[in-house]
């Protein structure tokens, strides 16, 4: 069994990038899995359907501190990234019309790990904040 | 060496196939499920392949035997909790049997009566309990735990009054390990006309069971967390209160007399078992009693109590590690919460399974207790006949480990 805990994962969980509120956002939420008291806010800057910024904050095992830090470097590095465009698309469950799992598949992709089925729901906390905030 | 009934612990280990086929698994999660070992595999593969049938209805050879094996079974679960066999029904797990008891007693209750609960209990007790409460416009009063993560019986005097009507209680809770005085608390209730119902789901294979010396109503357990198979629950319920009791499960097996317009129960325990019941599971439990007794309860006793103290010493030694439950070992199990400073308890029991190390964290289906205490849930680690120091010693180096790594 490979490890979650891959050099790239321990290196976004000490020191986890885009953390902070962003002043000002357009779009915000926040979720959180009450089952471990994991939370985190995502917050981004749209401009013209085009995300321009991004950040995150909560708190978290560092599975899901990774993956939203992951996840906000990907925005943030991918300038002119479109709200729905790419891996980033909105799941039909949350409102959107593709990607559904393959978008969770895509996200796992970015992390390049493999959580085992008790750990998918961490990995996946930051990118349904995601999928709520641009809702 | 350790001697459990004339066998040392390298025995025990041998007559668990799991150790055998993951000779690497340090297992520290016997509170979620335990193990079985060989003699009640056996039991159950012997019913299948050698007289598998329906009981209490065919009336050739297999059938005879299937039959009295299910009833020597009851006979002998029976006499391990101290009850009669009349006394003691088969369901599929204390959630069953504590749904089964809330839906029988719900319609006792009126309007301003009082449930008494802990504040250790499993949500399987909590919530049927919540639910009839909620139905009859009756309240759930909570006894909370003190700060050596025990119940006080003298605040439990208190909140006990004669809209009491049904006291909740777990024996040993399943998050902190304490096991509560509860013949004291049978007696308290009883003062008051209360119901006494009791969750002893993590007692029963840890310590020696007498519904009668209890004096409790109805008693609970399941089978999988004392060496025996999943799918199998001992609902006991006391002679006298059995009687008054017209059960919420219908269907087959459970009836004398079924006309167009008249239902005549069966008498207990048959009233209480609707349905074919898990047979297979409940001649695995029987092998799981005679299991436990071969090994004698002081041996056993005192082998977790020596584990115990071994693992709470160990985490102690690491210096900063919190221990969620009493610190003395009277009245208390090897069932051990604790948390690491610095360390997701996720991430912990991640790390620890990706060594073969498994222990369960999170909210242990006790959310309002593990939430009051640490929003983010505890690690637990819970031991077994089957524990031994390597594994204990393991669990201390895996945490160990586990800080180096996300440090």
């Amino acid at each position: 069994m490979d490890s979650i805990y891959r050099s790239h994962i321990l290196e976004h969980a000490r020191h986890p990038h885009n953390f902070g509120i962003l002043a000002d956002a357009t779009h915000t939420a926040r979720l959180a899995n009450p089952t471990c008291g994991d939370a985190c806010t995502i917050y981004l800057k749209i401009e013209n359907d085009v995300i321009v910024d991004a950040k995150w904050d909560g708190h978290g095992c560092a599975l899901s501190t990774a993956a939203s830090s992951l996840l906000t470097e990907h925005l943030t590095q991918k300038p002119g990234l479109s709200r729905a465009s790419g891996t980033m698309q909105l799941s039909p469950r949350h409102g959107g019309g593709g990607g559904g799992f393959t978008s969770e598949t895509e996200f796992l992709k970015l992390l390049g790990i493999e959580p085992t089925s008790g750990r998918l729901d961490c990995a996946l906390l930051p990118l349904r904040a995601y999928h709520a905030a641009i809702k | 060496m350790e001697m459990l009934g004339g066998r040392t612990i390298e025995d025990i280990r041998r007559d668990f196939p799991i150790f055998r086929n993951r000779p690497n698994l340090a297992y520290l999660d016997t509170a979620a499920t335990s193990h079985m070992p060989s003699v009640v595999l056996e039991a159950m593969v012997d019913f299948e392949v050698n007289y598998r049938a329906n009981v209490h209805r065919g009336l050739y050879p297999e059938a005879e035997l299937a039959t009295n094996a299910y009833e020597s079974a009851r006979a002998e679960v029976a006499a391990f909790i101290a009850a009669e066999p009349a006394e003691v029904s088969f369901t599929s797990g204390s959630t069953a049997s504590l749904q089964m008891l809330a839906a029988m007693l719900g319609p006792r209750l009126k309007p301003g009566d009082n449930i008494l609960v802990s504040s250790m209990e499993h949500h399987s007790a909590l919530l049927p309990f919540k639910q009839i409460a909620v139905e009859r416009g009756a309240m759930v009063t909570t006894v909370q735990h003190d700060a050596d993560y025990r119940l006080d019986l003298t605040t439990f005097q208190l909140m006990l009054n004669n809209r009491t009507k049904i006291v909740v209680i777990t024996a040993v809770s399943n998050v902190l390990g304490t096991v509560n005085p509860i013949a004291d608390i049978v007696q308290e209730a009883h003062k008051h006309g209360a119901i006494v119902i009791v969750d002893a789901a993590q007692y029963i294979p840890h310590l020696a069971l007498s519904v009668k010396e209890w004096g409790a109503d109805a008693v609970v357990s399941s089978a999988h967390k004392m060496y025996g198979p999943l799918g199998v629950g001992v609902l006991y319920i006391e002679k006298s209160l059995g009687l008054t009791l017209t059960p919420s499960n219908l269907g087959g097996g459970m009836m004398l007399e079924v006309t167009s317009s008249i239902t005549t129960f069966a008498e207990a325990p048959h009233k209480f078992e609707s349905g074919t019941p898990n047979i297979p599971g409940v001649i695995g439990l029987a092998a799981a009693t005679r299991y436990l007794s071969s090994l004698g309860w002081s041996n056993i006793i005192a082998r977790e109590e020596a584990m115990t103290r071994l693992l709470i010493v160990g985490l102690l030694s690491l210096g900063d590690i919190a221990i969620i439950g009493p610190l003395t070992m009277d009245n208390r199990i090897g069932v051990i919460s604790f948390t690491v400073p610095g360390l997701h308890p996720h991430d912990l029991a991640t790390i620890l399974g990706e060594q073969g190390v498994a222990i369960r964290v999170g909210h242990h289906c006790a959310m309002p207790l593990v939430s009051s205490i640490v929003p983010g849930g505890v690690a637990r680690a819970s031991l077994g006949l089957y524990t031994t120091e390597e594994d204990i010693s393991r669990l201390i180096q895996g945490i160990k480990f586990a800080r180096q790594t996300l440090s």
